[in-house]
């Protein structure tokens, strides 16, 4: 019995393609080609039968039925009529895209920059820190692994627990930031307000990137620890200082890590709304609104389903272009060693 | 894929139209006259023993410390004398309104529900409730509750009664009998109009930075955190003589010149630095546990607060404070005459009720004067029926207070848009105080005026829609 | 001799700043746990009183609210959703790792969408679906833990079967192909001989769906009305309008760490295995 892989260990990360070549089947089941191929088919069809199936039930037939909604003027009036509520073709989309006299409009464009920079902040945050961390922690050193234990703590602290212990340690005047910052360590003079204005970005920008570290920093570590050390000491020999060998050796080789980190991180963070919710409340303010807490607030607040669901669809269409665009510069990484 | 998709899609579609969700559900208003004997308010045998057995849901919001034990406390009675079995479930405030909304849409609910007055004429709109003008004669119709009382029962432009008047709330100048001592400022006069207020306040700031070795700001409100921010609002938009809308509130009227004064005398109290800025990070009922805490020397709060001073299990209230509170009337604005905000709130019936006597036997009973009185006094609000109000007037000056305040008390009006209306003045409201405080923008009155009218625009809009 | 102290000397400091950064990192859940031993007034007033902790908020919090029920549903809810979502995720997982079947790419394609869309634009129909399911049929997925479990399966499986995808990849085909040799039918030699081997897989597959049905929020607060409340709605009712419970909300929220961080800290030598399956190359 041959195989056509020669190493037991190493998958490849990611990406949607596939290294099958189907190894020799057994003998009683050879039955010709199209025999083979429909008994593969079937087989694959019962397995992922249960996955399509809660997936066609919440995603697929709600998701379709949302769309609907976007073309209909869902208001207070016409509200308990749902999805019998007067047609408005693509006046939804038009208000929020074209109507410049339309808060709304103003409001998802507001909401639309400051989700950008959220998700950039987050996700370069992240990245930086989990990188930074794990780079540390790549060493032996009394207590390595209760530390690199205790180091995950943050991810496995629930969201919304996140997001009111965050608002009460942001407050001006009593929490514990701004006494440290101005009454422990004298490093500021006066007490910056953060839970307002343009602060309250950072209010959430920062305990978001407090709790994406962990799971970067490990897969990170993990992926450093794998890296043989011959590259490392061959480098230095030839006299590679280590910044240089970091960014020669290291970072290609996590580049496909790095990939995948920056395509869920985007995605997750773009679509992010306990932790603005329950920290600020239902209105974020002009500064901290991202597109989740303004679609959810349109929607359940002002009765306004037909708004929200055409800004959840035109999100939507942004992200698969963002998606489209990644897959264009990973796609060599994602499809790398064969 | 395609085929099956839009034939999901029909299907769906066809199912939703057919079943109508919610209005123009099953069960029609089928309950004639049947309560109306039974609708003495000392109760009877009579209809009492047709109900036994029944159970009738309520929903409630945390009306105070203990909410849903001392409901259950207050309709025992009821339970006891006509057998019925009431089920009090608490849906708390952030959720409430999206909770009455679906049940309303839906038809799956509860039997009773309260909901803000504020709320009534947007779950009217709906049309998941009762009318309940035939009933109401039963418990002596518009003539038991004062007007301003009364109006929060109808609704502008739909016929009838939707909720009835359960409790009531008033907003007042709280303020610290001993800080205003050591500021040399007379309570009498402390408060009576817009400049003695500013005035007051200028006198704190100068002469009472700290009390009983406590650090103690003049003054402090919640920013746009607070459900409740239009409230604390309004009645000085109201004092300058501006209103939220029009006579006939077909138009926004927050950007006209009086509205606008009246926004900013309450942001320039922050900006000015008479108004604690860390306190707009908070919601209402943080700021309201800052007083409390003896951190502001004056502030506005509900008429349940005054009560609470009383309570030991309250501890949220310091010595200073406790010993020390007291209350005062609202402010007379440039108009010559001083508003308070009123509020309070109704239980309205669902349409798709099965219990629907056994419901209204449950609210009969929770307008009795008597009834409405001990609840009132649990909770520290004020009750809403006339007779049991001047009762609770003459008990005490500050009572009588209060009293005199919600006789003059002033709410909004009874659209069904106002709920997001509200929400659109909450947001530019709470930038404009975000301005005052230096963040967010420069705070000068151009930039006010454009918030106001970024307001009335977003406000017009919303009036503008219809059942289409 | 210098050489060695000037390396000691980076060691040291480097170590110092380790554990600084752990600090860092872990100061904030102290500061939770410190919240909680205060007293409501105190919290409330931002007065921090370190020195005579109280765990009377740990005791009221199960009175205030309904804490029990809240605790029970999240670990019923999420416990079944997250078993399904593996289960259902092994299997999509191995079909995708290992054949190349018809329809293979809009499946891929699927569950990456399923990823990409804003959970408020299916919610109200969802909500929909589950009242007129309630009201015409005998199906009750309003306000119910089956129907939670049914819309947290769903939304968990998607990426758990990139997981595990990635996971069978790394195991050899030799191991089913031997098995069916010896007489196994394709989907036994899956059962019998693949799952045990991504046992790691499997847990950290688990556990990450678990932490994250754990997490929600907008879907049990939409859905749910009385019986089927999760902690993450529930918590919230430490904050009314009219009084407020700080430090039973804090004690809340330890409350609410402590299962997810025992589930992870038990496992997790093997969920990081699982989550850096990827990340190791031979």
């Amino acid at each position: 019995m041959s195989s056509t892989r020669t190493s037991p260990v190493s998958p490849p990360a990611g990406g949607p393609q596939d290294p099958v070549a189907p190894a020799a089947t057994p003998p009683r089941a050879r039955r010709g080609r199209l025999g083979r191929a429909w008994r593969r088919d079937r087989f694959a069809w019962a397995l992922i039968a249960p996955a399509v199936v809660v997936m066609v039930l919440i995603h697929l037939i709600p998701t379709a039925g949302g769309v609907l909604l976007s073309f209909r003027d869902v208001n207070t009036f016409t509200f308990a009529r749902l999805f019998g509520a007067p047609w408005a073709g693509l006046e939804n989309y038009r208000a929020i895209l074209f109507d410049a006299d339309n808060p709304i409009h103003s409001g998802v464009f507001n909401a639309a920059g400051n989700t950008l920079v959220y998700t950039v902040a987050t996700v370069a945050g992240t990245l930086v820190g989990g990188m930074a961390l794990a780079l540390l922690l790549n060493r032996d050193f009394p207590g390595q692994k209760v530390v690199r234990t205790l180091m995950l703590t943050p991810w496995v602290v629930p969201s919304f627990v996140v997001a009111v212990l965050w608002q009460f340690m942001w407050q001006s005047d009593v929490g514990i930031v701004n006494k440290i910052l101005v009454d422990y360590t004298g490093l500021l003079d006066e007490r910056p307000v953060w839970l307002l204005g343009g602060n309250s970005m950072w209010a959430i920008v920062i305990p978001s990137i407090w709790r994406g570290i962990p799971l970067a920093m490990l897969i990170f570590l993990a992926a450093l620890q794998s890296v043989p050390k011959e590259l490392h000491e061959a480098a230095a020999l030839d006299g590679a200082g280590a910044i240089r060998r970091f960014r020669s050796i290291t970072l290609p080789l996590l580049r496909p890590l790095i990939a995948v980190q920056l395509l869920f991180g985007t995605i997750y963070a773009a679509y992010q709304f306990t932790i603005p919710w329950v920290m600020l409340g239902s209105n974020p303010g002009n500064d901290a609104d991202l597109m989740m807490t303004l679609i959810v607030r349109q929607s359940f607040s002002n009765n306004l389903f037909g708004i929200g669901a055409a800004a959840s669809s035109l999100l939507t269409i942004v992200m698969l272009v963002w998606v489209a665009a990644w897959w264009l510069a990973f796609r060599r990484d994602m499809e790398a060693d064969r | 894929m395609k085929g099956i998709r839009s034939a999901a899609l029909t299907a769906i579609a066809a199912l939703a139209l057919a079943t109508g969700v919610g209005a123009c559900g099953s069960s029609s208003d089928d309950d004639g006259g049947g309560s109306s004997t039974a609708a003495s308010t000392t109760g009877g045998g009579g209809a009492g023993a047709s109900l036994r057995g029944e159970r009738v849901r309520l929903w409630i919001m945390n009306n105070g410390p203990d909410p849903v034990g001392d409901t259950e406390r207050i309709v025992r009675p009821f339970e006891d004398r006509t057998g019925v079995d009431v089920d009090v479930e608490l849906v708390g405030w952030d959720v409430q309104f999206d909770r009455i909304r679906n049940a309303a849409a839906s038809g799956e609910g509860p039997d009773v529900t309260q909901a803000g007055t504020t709320q009534v004429p947007f779950f009217a709109a709906l049309g998941g409730f009762d009318d309940l003008s035939d009933k109401v004669e039963s418990i002596g119709g518009e003539a038991a509750y004062a007007p301003g009382i009364w109006g929060t029962s109808q609704v502008v432009g739909q016929e009838g009664t939707w909720g009835i008047p359960w409790f009531t709330e008033a907003r007042t100048v709280y303020y610290r009998r001993d800080v205003l001592e050591k500021a040399g400022v007379d309570p009498r006069t402390a408060f009576q109009d817009w400049d003695s207020f500013r005035a007051t306040l200028q006198a704190i700031k100068d002469r009472v930075p700290e009390i009983g070795g406590q650090r103690i700001e003049p003054f402090g409100m919640p920013g746009k955190k607070a459900f409740d921010l239009v409230h604390n609002v309004m009645p000085f938009v109201w004092g300058a003589g501006g209103a939220e809308l029009n006579d006939d509130a077909t138009r926004s009227a927050i950007n006209t010149p009086e509205a606008q004064q009246g926004v900013e005398f309450f942001a320039d109290l922050v900006a000015d630095g008479l108004a604690d800025r860390s306190m707009l990070e908070r919601d209402g009922t943080q700021v309201e546990n800052q007083f409390k805490g003896g951190r502001l020397g004056v502030w506005i709060g509900g008429v349940w607060v005054l009560p609470s001073a009383a309570r030991k299990d309250d501890d949220n209230w310091v010595d200073a404070a406790r010993r020390n509170v007291a209350v005062a009337p609202m402010p007379k604005g440039p108009s010559g005459e001083a508003f308070t905000f009123v509020g309070g709130s109704n239980l309205m019936l669902f349409k798709n009720s099965e219990h629907k006597e056994a419901a209204w036997a449950l609210i009969e009973y929770l307008s009795q004067d008597r009834v409405q009185s001990e609840y009132a006094d649990l909770m520290g609000m004020f009750p809403s029926r006339l007779a049991a109000q001047e009762a609770r007037g003459e008990q005490s000056p500050q009572q009588g207070a209060f009293f005199e305040a919600i006789q003059a008390g002033r709410s909004y009006a009874a659209i069904p848009q106002w709920g997001q209306i509200e929400n659109a003045y909450k947001t530019r409201f709470g930038t404009i105080l975000d301005m005052a405080a230096g963040q967010g923008g420069d705070y000068s009155p151009e930039a006010v005026r454009k918030q106001l009218d970024d307001a009335a625009a977003e406000a017009d809009n919303l009036l503008a829609q219809s059942a289409g | 001799m210098s050489m060695r102290s000037k390396r000691r000397a980076i060691d040291w400091s480097l170590n110092a700043l380790t554990y600084l950064a752990l600090l860092a990192m872990l100061a904030p859940v102290l500061w939770l746990v410190a919240s909680s031993l205060q007293s409501d007034g105190d919290l409330a007033r931002g007065t921090y009183d370190l020195l005579h902790p109280t765990f009377k908020a740990f005791g009221e919090m199960w009175e205030s609210v309904d804490f029990a029920k809240y605790l029970k549903n999240s670990v019923i809810i999420c416990t079944v959703a997250a078993a399904l979502a593996t289960a259902f995720a092994s299997c999509g997982g191995y079909a995708l790792a290992r054949t190349r079947f018809r329809g293979r790419a809009p499946f891929s394609l699927a569950v990456i969408g399923t990823q990409l869309i804003p959970g408020a634009l299916f919610l109200l129909p969802v909500f929909i679906g589950f009242i007129w399911l309630k009201q015409h049929t005998f199906i009750h997925l309003f306000d119910s833990r089956t129907g939670m479990i049914l819309v947290y399966t769903a939304f968990f499986t998607p990426v758990s079967i990139y997981f595990m995808r990635s996971f069978f990849l790394a195991i050899p085909r030799d191991l089913e192909e031997a098995a069916m040799v010896d007489g196994c039918t394709r989907f036994g030699a899956f059962l019998k001989v693949v799952l045990p081997n991504a046992a790691p897989g499997l847990l950290a597959t688990f556990v990450y769906a678990f932490l994250f049905a754990w997490d929600e929020l907008l879907f049990v607060q939409a859905l749910t009305e009385s019986n089927a409340e999760t902690i993450p709605v529930g918590i919230r009712n430490f904050i009314g309008n009219y009084s407020q419970e700080y430090a039973q909300l804090m004690a809340a929220g330890v409350v609410s760490t402590v299962p997810v961080v025992v589930a992870f800290f038990a496992t997790q030598r093997w969920l990081v295995k699982g989550l850096t399956a990827g990340a190791v190359k031979g």
